[in-house]
C-alpha cells in the first residue's frame, strides 16, 4: 500500500508493507520501523479518542478527511456539519449526530476506514 | 465561378436544421457540461458532414475513412472498452457481490424498450439496438447497433450519450415516484472488507472465460474490457494501465465522437425514426431506474436487513454519476445517511451488467430470427 503524505508542504511517499513503513523522498530513502500492524502515515494517533467520554461519531465509509469545519472545544448542535470526508471522489459532509462539545476531532488529511472514530462529542 | 457558389447553391433546409442540431450539441457540451468529451466532437462532426459537397465525407473523406476503419470494424468501441476496463475498480463489487443483482435488474429498461420497439413494428434486430440505449453505456450501444442496425447508429449513439449525461435529471423523479420517504431514509451499515490481490487478478480472467464460453459472441466486448481491467489489477503494468486510462481513452474518444457525428447526415437523421428513438431511449432509462428500485423493494419483502431501494437505481452503467445522485438523494432525506459505498457497488455491477446485457442481446437475438 502506498500513501502520499504531506509534511510541512513537503511530499513524501510512504510504502507500508507488513508493518514496515518505508518513506521515499527524492533524496535517500529512510526506513522506519513501526510497531502497529498498519499505521498508515497521516492517521491520527489511536490513543486520543479510544477512552474519550461521550458520543462517538464513526466513519460511515473509508475515505480521506479533506476539511475539518469545527475545532475541538466547539459547542455543536445536532445536524451541524463537522467535517468533509472524501470517498469515491465525492465530497461528503459529515454532520453531528447529537448536541454537545467536541472533545476530539480527527485531523485534516487523515485516511480513515469505515468504523474509525471521526469525532467525540460530550 | 460555378465552383465558388456550388456550396451555396446546394444548401438545403435539411443542412440548416442539421447545423442547428450540431450547434445545440456543441452548446450543451460547452455551456451545460453535458458529456463534453463526446457531444462536442459529435456536434462538430455533424457540422463537417452536413456542409454541401463536404470533402470530409465521401469516398476519400477522412471521416468516412475513420468510420470504415474504426466503427464498421468495431475497433473504436473495443479500444474504448480496454480503456474503460482499466478505469473500473471492481473491488466495491467484490466487497458487496450481492449488488450484482441490481446490476442485472437495472438493465430492465433494455428489454422493456426492446419489447415496445417490437410492438411499434421495428424488426427484432433494430428493436434490440434501440433497447441497448438502456444499457446507459455509449460504446456498448455503438457496438450492438453497428452489428444489428447500422442505419440507426447515429440517433442511437446520440441518444445514449445525451441521456447518460442527463442521469442526474432523469433518475430522481422516477425514484421519488416509486419510493416513500421512509424507504429513502433506510440506513445501511457498511462493512469494510479487504479483497485479496489474487481475487482482484482472477476476476477479469474468470469472467472472460465464463462469459466467453457461454456466449462466444461476447468475447470481443467482455474480453477487451477485462483485458483493460487485468492490466489495472495486476499491479505490475502501471504504465500500460495509465496509458489505457488516459492516452488511449482520450485519443479514441476524440476520433469516436467526430466519426459518429459525421454519420448524422440530414437525409438519414431528419426522420421520424430519430425522434422515436430519442423518445424510446428516455423510456429505457426510466425503466432501468424503475427496474432497479422495484427489484430492491421486492428483495426487502424477504430481507431482515432492509436495502435502501434507491441503491437499486444505481445499477445502471453511468458511473459514478448514478451512485452520486443516489447519495445526494439519501442525504436530502437524512443528512446522517451514507449509502455511497453500496450505491457505488451497484453502479460498478451496472457497468458489468450493461456489457453482459449487450453480449446477451448479440447472442440471443440471432437465435430468435
Amino acid at each position: 500500500m502506498k500513501y502520499v503524505v504531506e509534511i510541512n508542504q513537503k511530499k513524501f511517499e510512504v510504502e507500508v508493507e507488513r508493518g514496515q513503513a518505508t518513506i521515499v523522498e527524492k533524496t535517500p530513502a529512510i526506513a522506519v520501523e513501526t510497531p502497529a500492524p498498519l499505521p498508515a502515515a497521516g492517521q491520527q494517533p489511536a490513543s486520543a479518542p479510544a477512552h474519550a467520554q461521550g458520543q462517538k461519531l464513526l466513519a460511515p465509509m473509508p475515505g480521506v478527511i479533506i476539511k475539518v469545519k469545527q475545532p475541538t472545544g466547539t459547542r455543536v448542535s445536532k445536524g451541524q456539519p463537522l467535517l468533509v470526508l472524501e470517498a469515491m471522489k465525492m465530497e461528503n459532509e459529515v454532520v453531528s449526530s447529537c448536541e454537545g462539545v467536541i472533545t476530539y476531532i480527527v485531523a485534516k488529511g487523515a485516511q480513515v476506514a469505515a468504523g474509525d472514530i471521526l469525532a467525540v462529542i460530550a | 465561378m460555378n465552383e465558388l457558389v456550388a456550396g451555396i447553391v446546394n444548401l438545403q433546409l435539411g443542412n440548416f436544421v442539421m447545423f442547428g442540431i450540431a450547434l445545440i450539441l456543441i452548446y450543451l457540451a460547452i455551456a451545460k457540461d453535458y458529456e463534453p468529451m463526446l457531444l462536442l466532437p459529435i456536434g462538430f462532426g455533424a457540422l463537417l458532414a452536413n456542409i454541401p459537397l463536404s470533402s470530409a465525407i465521401g469516398h476519400e473523406g477522412f471521416l468516412t475513412i475513420l468510420y470504415n476503419a474504426g466503427i464498421r470494424t468495431e475497433l473504436f468501441p473495443v479500444l474504448i472498452f480496454v480503456a474503460v476496463g482499466a478505469m473500473i475498480d471492481f473491488k466495491p463489487l467484490m466487497q458487496n457481490p450481492f449488488m450484482l443483482f441490481f446490476g442485472a435488474a437495472a438493465q430492465f429498461g433494455i428489454f422493456a424498450c426492446l419489447f415496445v420497439a417490437v410492438l411499434m413494428g421495428y424488426d427484432l434486430k433494430e428493436a434490440a439496438s434501440i433497447g441497448i440505449i438502456g444499457a446507459a453505456d455509449g460504446p456498448t450501444s455503438i457496438y450492438v447497433a453497428n452489428k444489428f442496425a447500422e442505419r440507426l447508429l447515429a440517433p442511437i449513439s446520440v441518444a445514449a450519450y445525451s441521456y447518460m449525461s442527463l442521469v442526474p435529471i432523469i433518475q430522481p423523479p422516477v425514484i421519488r415516484a416509486l419510493t416513500s420517504k421512509r424507504e429513502r431514509m433506510i440506513r445501511m451499515t457498511y462493512h469494510q472488507t479487504d479483497i485479496p490481490k489474487i481475487v482482484e487478478i482472477a476476476f477479469p480472467i474468470v469472467i472472460t472465460l465464463v462469459a466467453g464460453i457461454l456466449a462466444p459472441i461476447s468475447v470481443a466486448l467482455v474480453g477487451s474490457l477485462m483485458f483493460g481491467n487485468l492490466i489495472r489489477a495486476c499491479g505490475v503494468l502501471e504504465r500500460l494501465s495509465n496509458a489505457a486510462q488516459n492516452e488511449l481513452a482520450n485519443l479514441v474518444t476524440l476520433m469516436l465522437g467526430i466519426t459518429i457525428g459525421s454519420t448524422m447526415l440530414a437525409q438519414d437523421f431528419l426522420r421520424a425514426d430519430t425522434l422515436i428513438i430519442m423518445a424510446m431511449g428516455l423510456v429505457a432509462f426510466i425503466f432501468d431506474t424503475a427496474g432497479g428500485v422495484l427489484f430492491a423493494k421486492l428483495l426487502n419483502l424477504f430481507l431482515k436487513n432492509k436495502i435502501n431501494p434507491m441503491v437499486g437505481a444505481a445499477g445502471i452503467s453511468a458511473f459514478p454519476m448514478s451512485a452520486r445522485v443516489i447519495q445526494r438523494m439519501a442525504k436530502e432525506e437524512d443528512p446522517e445517511n451514507f449509502i455511497l459505498m453500496q450505491s457505488t457497488s451497484a453502479n460498478v455491477a451496472g457497468q458489468l451488467g450493461s456489457i453482459v446485457a449487450g453480449g446477451l442481446l448479440l447472442a440471443l437475438v440471432p437465435a430468435f430470427l
